[in-house]
């Protein structure tokens, strides 16, 4: 059980707030035991900076690889954009469509005009020969009317 | 005129946008000591490269997720932590847990006459005998500096288990790595 007010080791891997530091350093300069307890700490710690970092045996450097990169296409169509876009192409088409539905109707509307014009006209032309037929009927019938009496009269 | 170099975060915040120059630096600045943290844990150069490639490729897609961009290096430690990890259980389940050799022989690393390549072997002699807990522990805290909080998130446990695993570990390195007297 250690005399310390805090734990040593605490105290040695600088986990302790500077009024608790404080307060281990005062009782560090009184206490032997805890002294050796600390050197034994600072001892395995150096041991082990001791071991030497080891060199990579080569840098890691695949991200710089362009296929990895996203590219204006893929980072278009990443996080949150792509719903954007994906809104933006759905509204492009319904539009398109709409558009193009309202054109084919307008076409339709248009040609059944010309269509009724058309057929107007004919049967202002039908009326009139029939008409023509029914004069040139009724002085064919006046003029017989005419020439039989007479030559009945013979 | 003051330089000021560019710190992490920004290199995160411009890495996120697809920056890719801004994640090769931060690829630069951190593969050593991921490599060196991952090569002590699994105690194999080749496995160590190839896990940190896959720490720095898992990093850099899953970088949008980072939701503190300060909080950099322990999110980076705890992918590496997890890549290791998941290897272990993946094909070295025995690795995971060695059995600790109470009371490991005594070194003497303080004496005099100690080559720098014996106190190497010392060094790494002692650190076999923790488990994959404890020696990842003290790579964290020894060699990489964190606090016992960051090292709490980066193995995903309580503060009280890494302390508890940084002492057992200190305790054994002490016995073994003592100096004759």
């Amino acid at each position: 059980m250690s005399c310390c007010p805090f734990d040593l080791r605490d105290y040695f891997f600088e986990e302790l707030e500077a009024t608790q530091r404080r307060d281990v350093e005062t009782h560090l300069q009184a206490c032997a035991g805890c002294r050796t307890e600390i050197e034994g700490l600072r001892m395995a710690r150096q041991a082990l900076l001791r071991l030497p970092d080891q060199e990579m045996p080569r840098g890691i450097a695949f991200v710089s690889d362009p296929v990895l990169d996203p590219g204006w296409a893929g980072r278009l169509w990443s996080g949150a954009r792509q719903w954007g876009f994906a809104a933006a192409m759905m509204l492009a088409v319904l539009f398109f469509g709409l558009w193009m539905s309202s054109r084919t109707e307008a076409r339709l509307v248009q040609k059944i005009a010309a269509m009724e014009a058309s057929h107007a006209a004919e049967m202002r032309d039908v009326e009139q020969a029939y008409r023509m037929v029914v004069a040139q009927m009724n002085e064919f019938y006046r003029r017989e009317a005419e020439v039989r009496p007479a030559a009945f009269r013979q | 005129m003051i330089f000021r170099e560019v710190e992490d975060r920004d290199l995160v915040l411009a890495a996120r946008k697809g920056n890719v120059d801004a994640f090769n630096r931060l690829v630069s600045r951190w593969e050593k000591r991921v490599y060196n943290y991952l090569a002590r844990l699994v105690r194999d150069r080749e496995d160590a490269f190839d896990l940190s490639q896959e720490t720095f490729l898992k990093a850099y897609r899953h970088l949008p997720r980072l939701e503190d961009v300060d909080r950099f290096p322990q999110w980076l430690f705890r992918i590496a932590h997890n890549q290791a990890f998941s290897q272990f259980r993946r094909e070295r389940p025995e690795v995971e847990a060695p059995v600790e050799r109470a009371g490991g022989q005594a070194i003497a690393v303080g004496g005099r006459g100690i080559f720098p390549q014996e106190l190497e072997l010392a060094v790494a002699d002692a650190l076999e005998q923790l488990s994959a807990e404890q020696r990842e522990t003290v790579m964290l805290k020894v060699y990489q500096g964190f606090k016992f909080d960051e090292i709490a998130q980066i193995q995903s446990c309580p503060v009280s288990t890494v302390k508890s695993r940084l002492y057992a570990a200190f305790d054994l390195l002490k016995n073994v790595l003592t100096p004759v007297a």
